[in-house]
């Protein structure tokens, strides 16, 4: 039990890298947090270490996020009123706003696909290779999505600074 | 002014991007395997009881056939169990013969 404590107090800030700016609140982030290391606990026994942890962690986190996600647009489509409480506003009503809230607010105006992609290879940090591991993508598909995501973050944050 | 004008820039201002969960996710998550825990030993206790309580109603019903065969046929031996102890090969032809 200890040791499993020091690996949620060790990757506990990788997990929150890749759930917090997906899902785009802290409250979801953590059940997703918790979700994942739930998730780990169970299938211990299986992971042989042929991956590195963080990456195990990261396709768990990411995997569990793109759920959620899926589930709030099929909530959405369900309830016209959703579009309104968006939980990653675009806008910010303050007159400055800090990079915390700038980085949020531009990666939850960004299509899934790319934003998944930015958080890997940008935030958490992981190779293209990584990303392409944990997303079960090609390497030259995300090769292409970094790039047109980069370019897309770009305006929307050039945008974001305006208001 | 845009504080992002390049790649790097962008690159710069992702890398610096550091949320955390809120406080106390530790305990939570702890707390969470342990009700996992929890609940994972009290299913295999479900299981352990459901087998332990056919395995011995099945030791039950040996126990009662024994008896009974003892108290009918008086013997342990294999012509008690299938009911052959007062059995005499003569008794089939008598029987066919009076049919």
């Amino acid at each position: 039990m200890l040791a499993f404590e020091t690996i949620v107090m060790r990757y506990k800030g990788l997990v929150a890298k890749v759930a917090i700016p997906m899902v785009g609140n802290k409250y979801d982030a953590d059940d997703i947090g918790q979700e994942t290391f739930i998730r780990f606990y169970k299938s211990m026994k299986q992971f042989k270490g042929d991956s590195q942890l963080g990456t195990y962690l990261a396709r768990i986190a990411i995997n569990l996020s793109l759920n959620e996600i899926k589930k709030r647009s099929n909530h959405r489509m369900l309830s016209t009123n959703d579009a309104k409480n968006s939980e990653i506003p675009l806008t910010n009503t303050e007159k400055s706003i800090d990079n915390t809230e700038l980085v949020n607010n531009a990666l939850g105006a960004l299509d899934v696909k790319y934003r998944s992609i930015i958080i890997l290879r940008h935030i958490q940090g992981f190779s293209t290779k990584e990303t392409a591991n944990i997303l079960e993508l090609p390497l030259g598909t995300v090769l292409s999505r970094l790039s047109r995501g980069q370019e897309k973050l770009k305006k929307i944050i050039t945008k974001l600074e305006k208001i | 002014m845009s504080k992002i004008n390049s790649i790097e820039e962008l690159s710069s201002l992702l890398s610096g991007y550091n949320p955390t969960f809120s406080d106390g996710f530790d305990n939570r998550v702890m707390d969470s395997i342990v009700e996992e825990n929890s609940k994972e030993s009290n299913e295999d206790m479900v299981f352990y009881n459901i087998f332990r309580w056919v395995a011995l109603s099945g030791v039950a019903a040996i126990i009662v056939l024994l008896f009974s065969v003892y108290i009918t046929e008086g013997s342990f031996t294999a012509d008690a169990f299938y009911g052959l102890l007062n059995y005499t090969p003569d008794e089939p032809i008598i029987a066919s013969l009076n049919y």
